[in-house]
C-alpha cells in the first residue's frame, strides 16, 4: 500500500472517529424527531424483520401446540371453571360500573372515557444487551405518536420512544431509562418504578413511612401525563431501605413477561381525548 | 468475497440481530452477530475490511435503535480493526483463533460500550454489567464465532484461492 493511500486511510479513520463521537454526544438523549436515515432504515427493514420474527413465532406456536396437545383436556376443564368465575365477576363489575356512573352524575364529575387501543405486533428487539426496547409494526401512518403508553392484557409494557412512518420503538418498563409514576395497592402510597435492565423492577417510594407489604400490587398513578392511571405494573417481591434509611425501596416482579412479547396494545387516546 | 457479499451478510446479520437473536438468549444475553462478522472479516481480510464491516454494521444497528448513534459503529468497528491487525500473524484455518478473537474483542467492545454509556449518563454498576452482560456475551460470541467464521472462511477464502490457482 503506497504512503499516500496509507495516509489517506489514516486521515479518513480519524475524521470518521471524530464524526462518530460528535454524533454520539448529540444523540445521547431521546429526540422528538428522527433523522431521515433512521426513518428510511427502520421502514425499509420493518417488513424483513416482520417476516423473520413471523416465521419464528409461527414455528414456536406450531411446536408449542404439538407439545400442549396432551394437556388440552385438563386445561379445558380449568378454563371452563375460570370462565364461570369470570362471568360472575363481569356481572358484578357491570353493577359497580352503573353505580359508579350514577354517583359521578350525582356529584357532577365528568364521565370516564374508554381508551382506544391499537393492536401491534412485536417485530424486533433492541439489538444489544444494554437496552430494553421492542420494535412494533405500527407507526405514524397508523396514528402512533411518541410517549403513547403500551400495554398487554396483563399490564404495562412501556411507552413509545421513537416513531417512523411504519414502525415504532417502545422503551420497555425494565429499561434503565424508564420511570413510571406508581401507587401501591391497597395503601395508595406513591412512588416511582424504574427499570434495571433485568427481570425485576425497582420501586422507590416517596415516603419512608409508606406502608408496603409483600405481594402488594403496584399500578400506574397517572401522574406525569404519559401513562393512564390504574394499569398493573407488577407485584412487590422484596422490601428494602436505602440511603441510610431515608428511602423505602422494593423489588417488583413485572406483570408482563418482557421476554415473551408477541402482540401489544398501544393506547392511542385517553380519558381526556388525544394523548392518554 | 466481494464487497456486495460482505454488505449482504452484514444486512442479514442486522436483521437477524434485531428480530431473532432474542429468541436464543442464554443466561439473559443474546449473541452479537455484527461483532462476530466484523471480527471474522478482520481476521480473514485484514484491518480495513474488518473496521469497515464493523462500522457499517454497527451504524445500521444504531439507526434501528434510535439513540446513542455511533455507539455500535465505533465499538464494532474497533473490534473489526483490532482483529484485522492480527491477520498476517495467524493460522486462518485454526478454529481456536476465531473463538479467542471473538471472546476477547467482545470483552473489549462491550467494556467500551460500558465506558461510553457511563460517560453519557446512563450509568451501570460495573460488577453487575460485567457479570450480567459483558462476560456472558463474550463467552457466547466466542462459541458462536467458530461456525460463523468457518462459513465465511470457506466461502470467501477458499473460493478466492481456487480462483487464483485457476488463473495461474
Amino acid at each position: 500500500m503506497s504512503d499516500f493511500l496509507r495516509d489517506k486511510l489514516k486521515v479518513s479513520a480519524v475524521v470518521a472517529l471524530m464524526a462518530i463521537l460528535l454524533l454520539l454526544a448529540a444523540t445521547r438523549h431521546e429526540r422528538v424527531r428522527v433523522t431521515l436515515a433512521e426513518g428510511l432504515m427502520s421502514d425499509a427493514l420493518g417488513p424483513l424483520q416482520s417476516l423473520a420474527s413471523g416465521i419464528v413465532q409461527g414455528g414456536r406456536r406450531l411446536t408449542g401446540s404439538i407439545i400442549e396437545l396432551r394437556h388440552l383436556r385438563g386445561e379445558n376443564l380449568e378454563l371452563k371453571a375460570q370462565l364461570e368465575s369470570r362471568l360472575r365477576l363481569e356481572a358484578n363489575l357491570s353493577e359497580l360500573r352503573a353505580e359508579n356512573e350514577r354517583l359521578r352524575a350525582l356529584i357532577g364529575l365528568p364521565r370516564e372515557r374508554e381508551f382506544s387501543y391499537l393492536p401491534a405486533r412485536v417485530i424486533g428487539r433492541s439489538p444489544d444487551n444494554w437496552f430494553s426496547t421492542v420494535i412494533l409494526d405500527r407507526g405514524r401512518a397508523q396514528g402512533v405518536d411518541r410517549d403513547m403508553a403500551v400495554v398487554t392484557e396483563r399490564g404495562l409494557v412501556g411507552r413509545v420512544s421513537k416513531v417512523t412512518e411504519r414502525t415504532a420503538v417502545v422503551l420497555l418498563a425494565n429499561d434503565r431509562d424508564s420511570g413510571v409514576g406508581a401507587v401501591v395497592q391497597p395503601s395508595r402510597d406513591a412512588g416511582v418504578v424504574t427499570g434495571q435492565n433485568g427481570p425485576e423492577l425497582r420501586l422507590q417510594l416517596f415516603s419512608r413511612d409508606a406502608r408496603l407489604g409483600l405481594d402488594d400490587q403496584v399500578v400506574t398513578s397517572g401522574l406525569g401525563g404519559v401513562f393512564p392511571k390504574g394499569i398493573p405494573i407488577g407485584r412487590v417481591t422484596a422490601i428494602d431501605r436505602e440511603d441510610y434509611g431515608l428511602l423505602k425501596v422494593a423489588s417488583v416482579t413485572p406483570a408482563v413477561d418482557f421476554d415473551r412479547l408477541e402482540w401489544v396494545l398501544i393506547i392511542t387516546s385517553g380519558p381526556h381525548g388525544g394523548q392518554p | 468475497m466481494t464487497n456486495w457479499t460482505v454488505g449482504a451478510l452484514l444486512l442479514a446479520g442486522v436483521i437477524f440481530q434485531s428480530s431473532l437473536m432474542d429468541k436464543i438468549t442464554v443466561f439473559g444475553v443474546m449473541p452479537d452477530l455484527v461483532t462476530i462478522l466484523a471480527v471474522s472479516f478482520g481476521l480473514i481480510f485484514g484491518p480495513v475490511r474488518g473496521a469497515a464491516a464493523g462500522a457499517v454494521g454497527g451504524m445500521l444497528l444504531d439507526l434501528l435503535l434510535g439513540r446513542f448513534l455511533g455507539l455500535h459503529a465505533l465499538t464494532r468497528g474497533l473490534a473489526g480493526y483490532v482483529a484485522g491487525l492480527a491477520e498476517p500473524r495467524i493460522w486462518k484455518d485454526n478454529l481456536a483463533v476465531p473463538a479467542f478473537a471473538c471472546f476477547f474483542l467482545t470483552l473489549l467492545s462491550e467494556l467500551l460500550v460500558y465506558v461510553l454509556l457511563s460517560v453519557s449518563g446512563r450509568g451501570f454498576d460495573l460488577i453487575a454489567a460485567w457479570r450480567g452482560i459483558i462476560l456472558p456475551s463474550a463467552v457466547y460470541n466466542g462459541l458462536l464465532g467458530v461456525p460463523i467464521y468457518r462459513l465465511i472462511f470457506w466461502q470467501g477464502v477458499q473460493k478466492t484461492y481456487s480462483y487464483r490457482a485457476d488463473r495461474k
